[in-house]
């Protein structure tokens, strides 16, 4: 078999995703030390590790479209630019994500510090679980990871309604301080759009693996 | 051969090939090859030089008749007739399985002759119905509005992209129900090739075609089904948008990728 | 690097001496051409002194040696070359025509490698051979089948000089049926069409240049044919009236009477006025096929 020049190109495509992977994972990372520890001076890294993603996927958007059309890429070369172009996408809003939750502890650093509900702080665990092991199918072609990652969003979901629940019916009664009640759900909303974007990931991998789509998984039964 | 993935396409079958060997002396050119080709689908035929894909459509009206030491194990159906069979009518089968070469061959006579050329030999027909005809003909292959005003000149003072349409027309004129297009555009410019595909696209309305092309993005353009021929034998044959985004046969996506051939 | 900066002195001057040589040798089969009209001109104009270019042209009677006056027409001949030639090309041509298209066609390689061949040795029998065939075998045969007193006639002429003339009419056209693309070929039977609808539509009118010029070749050869007429049509000096008379051809007449005849004698000087106009005849002709083949190559490229 040949190895091609286009080889080489999408193999600096992969280590340029690679390397927004690894930019996403610090941000998450600066940011789950961020909602534990409270440490407002965290917030000017993440700032920077955001930019620095915004300019790498830019950068890959560019690269993949500039291979696809010189090239016209079939089957597994196709798949892999495609999924390469919105893993990098989401990839990007994760980042976006992680950026809005420090800003919101910004906003309402008066409260601070505060005492996560239990929820947020597994959620927190569960998203981080998420971004690593959809990142990691995609980089490892590990198709079971990818299986598995996929869905698992819907925890995060169950777990925002209890927060968002809870917390309105505590404003509601006039029995806990609005502005952190806002902030909970708003963080819980982050962190489950976080795992929104993760599970997406997984999907592509898949995609990139198997050359099939798959959406909802079948999960257990609990959750139906 | 194995790891090999056939799927049998949705739709009327057109034509059944069962077991398809041909050998030219002692060499083994296609082996064991079974497909089916749909009705009013187009499906291409690809795989490197040398693979048998010419020799195949060539079986297919029966064209490999000329070289004497071509032999044939197997069936080749069309609406379930074997075509071949000993009663089977040679002209009956050419007329109803017209073929389109790889070099555009116009005959060295007048635009008009060339497309009356396979209606002069068979019936009889008037003048009017022959205009008649070469006029339909001439509109089907998208070719009528740069040759109306010139019917009786030269077919060869045509381009080339002209000339490949002209022998679609004279194949379309003697009213076929399939249509073999061996490599059509391999000798014309990528103007006139595009030309070329737009048709077949049309033609899969009224008619069956199979197509041979070195061309992959070719077969990805213009076809529904795709058959990956390897060294004489079926590799795979699937949906064309199955096959150029998750080809099911390793071998079939290094093809297509260009890793090998 | 590679320099390009080689070219050798020597080289150019070994190159420009090849070319001299090839381009001599051209001109030389020119010179030899335009030497052999300019003496047939030389020594026919003499004739004309005493004979007028209309008689010599349109009377019917040539009897250069009779006492009382002399006649110098040669339209009998004229008209019995003519005669003898067409006849032999109505038989030859499509004969041979049939023969290249069997041969190119249908003939398995077997058949064809036996016949070319014997074909080509056809050509190569010496006219005087096929002269006394003719003499001999064939005119007796004639004089049974039509009930003459001799076979010694036109219609033997042409028998023998299509003999004569097969060779070159068949391989010409089998050689520019075979030029016909074998596409031309594929393409008419992917229509439908049988072998013999393809040969008749196709294949001849793609190859029709060829065949004429084959045609002309062979026309050539059956004019400047003087031995088997000389042997084989009975030399009578008579305006011709059909193809079972004795007729006597230009070429014949220049064979029989230039051994006799005085020289420079008017007699001498108008058989070499009939010399030119036979050369000027078979180069007329020869011009005409060269032009056609040559146009046949263009089409077919």
């Amino acid at each position: 078999m040949k190895e091609r020049v286009f080889d080489r190109e999408l193999m600096e495509l992969k280590d340029g995703t690679a390397a927004l992977i690894s930019i996403a994972r610090q941000t998450f990372d600066l940011t789950e030390r961020l909602l534990t520890g409270q440490d407002l001076s965290l917030i000017g890294s993440i700032v920077e590790l955001e930019k620095k993603s915004d300019h790498l996927e830019t950068e890959l958007q560019k690269r993949a479209s500039t291979l696809i059309a010189l090239h016209q890429p079939v089957a597994r070369d196709l798949r892999l630019l495609l999924v390469s172009m919105n893993v990098a996408h989401e990839l990007e809003r994760i980042a976006d994500q992680c950026l809005n939750i420090s800003q919101r502890l910004e906003e309402t650093k008066k409260s601070l510090p505060v005492d996560w509900p239990a929820e947020i702080a597994e959620m927190v665990l569960r998203a981080r679980d998420m971004l690593n092991s959809a990142t990691e199918a995609y980089l490892q072609n590990d198709e079971k990871l990818a299986r598995q990652t996929i869905g698992q969003d819907l925890f995060l979901d169950e777990l925002k309604s209890a927060v968002r629940r809870r917390y309105l019916d505590l404003i509601n009664d006039k029995a806990f301080d609005p502005a952190r009640a806002v902030l909970f759900i708003l963080v819980s909303r982050h962190l489950e759009k976080i795992g929104d974007l993760a599970s997406n990931i997984a999907e592509e991998s898949y995609y990139l693996i198997k050359g099939e789509f798959i959406k909802h998984l079948h999960l257990p039964d609990i959750y139906h | 051969m194995e790891n090999s993935h056939i799927v049998i396409p949705e739709g009327k079958p057109k034509i059944q090939v069962e077991n398809l060997s041909l050998y030219y002396g002692p060499k083994l050119v296609l082996n064991k090859v079974s497909l089916i080709i749909p009705e009013n689908k187009v499906t291409a035929i690809i795989g490197p030089s040398g693979c048998g894909k010419s020799s195949f459509v060539r079986v297919l009206n029966r064209m490999n008749d000329l070289i004497p030491e071509a032999r044939i194990e197997g069936r080749v159906t069309m609406d379930g007739e074997n075509i071949y069979d000993r009663d089977v009518d040679l002209v009956a089968l050419r007329k109803k399985v017209g073929l389109v070469f790889q070099k555009p061959n116009p005959f060295p006579k007048s635009i008009f002759d060339n497309i009356a050329y396979g209606l002069r030999i068979g019936n009889h027909r008037s003048r009017a119905e022959l205009e008649k005809i070469v006029e339909k003909s001439l509109r089907q292959a998208a070719l009528w509005g740069e040759v109306k005003d010139r019917l009786h000149q030269n077919a060869l003072k045509l381009s080339g992209g002209q000339q490949q349409r002209l022998c679609i027309a004279r194949a379309l004129a003697v009213e076929p129900e399939i249509i073999l297009f061996d490599e059509p555009c391999s000798a014309i410019d990528p103007i006139a090739t595009a030309k070329v595909e737009e048709l077949i696209h049309q033609l899969k309305q009224d008619y069956t075609v199979v197509i041979v092309t070195h061309n992959m993005q070719q077969a990805a353009r213009v076809s529904d089904y795709t058959a990956f021929l390897w060294l004489g034998e079926l590799v795979e044959y699937d949906r064309t948008d199955k096959i150029f985004t998750n080809p099911a046969n390793k071998m079939t996506e290094d093809y297509i990728t260009g890793r090998f051939g | 690097m590679i320099s390009v900066k080689k070219k050798s002195i020597l080289g150019d001057l070994k190159e420009s001496l090849i070319q001299k040589a090839f381009q001599t040798s051209g001109l030389l089969a020119i010179l030899v051409l335009l030497g052999i009209f300019a003496l047939l001109l030389y020594t026919s104009v003499p004739a004309f002194k005493e004979i007028s270019l209309k008689e010599f042209l349109t009377s019917t009677r040539w009897d250069p040696t009779s006492p009382e006056r002399p006649e110098y027409g040669l339209l009998s001949m004229l008209a019995s070359t003519i005669m003898v030639t067409v006849g032999a090309l109505l038989i030859a041509f499509p004969l041979g025509v049939a023969v290249a298209a069997y041969l190119s066609d249908v003939a398995s390689p077997k058949v064809r490698e036996i016949v070319k061949p014997v074909v080509e040795l056809l050509a190569a029998i010496p006219s005087v051979v096929v002269g006394f065939i003719g003499l001999t075998l064939v005119s007796p045969l004639l004089a049974k089948i039509f009930k003459l007193s001799h076979g010694l006639t036109a219609l033997n002429g042409s028998l023998m000089l299509a003999i004569m003339a097969l060779p070159t009419i068949i391989s010409i056209s089998e050689d520019s049926l075979n030029a016909v693309p074998v596409s031309y070929v594929e393409a008419s039977l992917a229509l439908g069409a049988n072998r013999w609808q393809t040969l008749v539509r196709v294949k001849i009118p793609a190859a029709i240049s060829g065949i004429i010029a084959s045609l002309m070749l062979g026309m050539g050869r059956a004019i400047g044919e003087t031995m088997t007429v000389l042997m084989a049509t009975g030399n009578a000096r008579a305006f011709p009236h059909g193809l079972l008379q004795s007729v006597r051809t230009l070429t014949a007449n220049i064979a029989i009477e230039l051994g006799e005849v005085p020289y420079f004698t008017t007699h001498y000087y108008a058989l070499f006025g009939i010399g030119l106009v036979l050369f000027l005849m078979t180069f007329a002709i020869n011009l005409t096929a060269d032009l056609i083949l040559e146009k046949q190559k263009r089409k077919l490229k």
